[in-house]
């Protein structure tokens, strides 16, 4: 232990210490069924696989607890990626349930495993509102539902997660000051265009030419 | 009364544990107080604790070893005052370091007749944390009365031989047990070892 840790006065908290990070999104599900359960099981195997990407292996855990007005529900529980989720508890089909999905694990951008989080959810399929108080960054520009809120003034934030990031070198720079790759929908779309364009540049088209120019 | 803090990595298997040993001690007579804490403000483990029909009392979005060690006093002086219990579990934040949750315990003034810490490693992930966070999974075990290695029943042949000397040559004093919660294996032996 270092004496600077000891040191109040410049104290960091144990989540730092350990290169940790711990966000999570709350929300409602309607219609929760067992193909729904299946699908959040999926959401959660896509954020292990964007963490396992990311930091090397998966250490921590994603969990999601859905649950009733009562508190009665199940939880899903990744921790181990060859394991898969573990589900724990029943729940007989019903019509709306709360849900909290959180994720605690090292060495990956807090932010962006949010966005990842989120859109895990997203495209599970299932019906879900998100409170927008669960989201620290999120609330000024998604809606209940994800969506982006093109005209929202909360604040003077201008957020560019969802921009297509056409000739914007810099799109990430405020909210991404490491070396972390961004696995948003826009930067993998723009991943798979390049790689793609890549691969036909022995023989590439005058379109094709035409539209790298405009890229850049 | 007794307060046992159930310190490990992520994922380690603290929830579980804390459960099995929960209803142990309510299957006595005990009375339990429950304690979990979760670094992120949604947290995950207090809705599966409800859901299994504990209560717990919830302390998100902080760690109580550093940034809520205040909420925690009042948590425990709380506790004390209102529901005397036999046993106090204590489940930190998966990055927490469970020596100094003992640090406030103690200066909570809640008259514990002792404090004990359970270290919890998970032999499946044993050898990614000691790559990637020797020095933190090392403070983490620092301080606790006896370790525990967790999923004992996935080890593959020689994991568990390597873990336990990992550890017995850090903490020589220390009791180092192989256990599965999930399976309930040596939890008897944990009980047993517990007041």
């Amino acid at each position: 232990m270092s004496d600077s840790h000891e040191d109040h006065e410049h104290e960091k908290s144990s989540i730092e210490e350990a290169g940790g990070v711990a966000v999570g999104v709350t929300g409602t599900f309607e219609n929760f069924n067992s193909d729904a359960e299946a699908r959040l099981a999926d959401a959660l195997m896509k954020v292990g696989r964007y963490v396992q990407g990311e930091s090397g292996c998966l250490l921590g855990h994603i969990k999601a607890a859905v649950y009733t007005e009562d508190g009665k529900g199940i939880t899903l529980n990744l921790i181990d990626m060859d394991n898969g989720v573990e589900h724990h508890g029943t729940m007989a089909p019903t019509e709306h349930v709360k849900f909290n999905f959180m994720c605690a694990v090292l060495d990956v951008d807090e932010h962006e495993l949010q966005h990842i989080m989120i859109d895990a959810v997203e495209e599970s399929g299932i019906e879900y509102q998100l409170d927008p108080t669960s989201m620290h960054h999120h609330h000024h520009h998604h809606g209940p539902n994800g969506e982006v809120i093109e005209d929202d003034d909360d604040d003077d934030h201008e957020c560019h997660c969802h921009d297509d990031h056409d000739g914007d070198d810099k799109h990430h720079e405020h909210h991404h000051d490491n070396d972390h790759e961004c696995h948003c929908k826009a930067c993998e779309d723009r991943r798979k265009e390049e790689a793609a364009e890549k691969e036909k540049q022995d023989k590439p088209s005058f379109w094709q030419k035409h539209f790298g120019k405009k890229k850049e | 009364m007794y307060v046992y803090i159930l310190g490990g990595f992520l994922g380690s298997g603290k929830t579980s544990l804390l459960m099995r040993l929960a209803s142990m001690y309510s299957e006595r007579k005990q009375k339990v107080a429950i304690v979990v804490n979760e670094s992120g403000e949604i947290g995950v483990d207090g809705a599966t604790l409800k859901a299994q029909g504990y209560d717990a009392i919830e302390l998100p979005s902080g760690c109580i070893c550093c940034t809520l060690s205040g909420t925690l006093t009042t948590a425990l002086q709380n506790i004390k005052n209102d529901l005397d219990p036999d046993i106090i579990m204590i489940e930190p934040t998966g990055l927490a370091l469970p020596n100094k949750v003992k640090d406030i315990v103690h200066i909570s003034c809640i008259d514990e007749d002792a404090d004990y810490i359970i270290g919890i490693a998970d032999i499946q992930r044993f050898n990614d944390l000691i790559k990637k966070k020797e020095e933190f999974f090392t403070r983490q075990m620092t301080g606790s009365d006896f370790i525990l290695i967790n999923k004992c029943d996935l080890a593959t042949p020689g994991q568990l031989e390597t873990a336990t000397d990992w550890l017995a040559k850090r903490f020589p004093d220390k009791t180092i047990m192989p256990v599965s919660v999930k399976e309930g294996t040596n939890l008897d032996k944990v009980y047993g070892m517990m007041r």
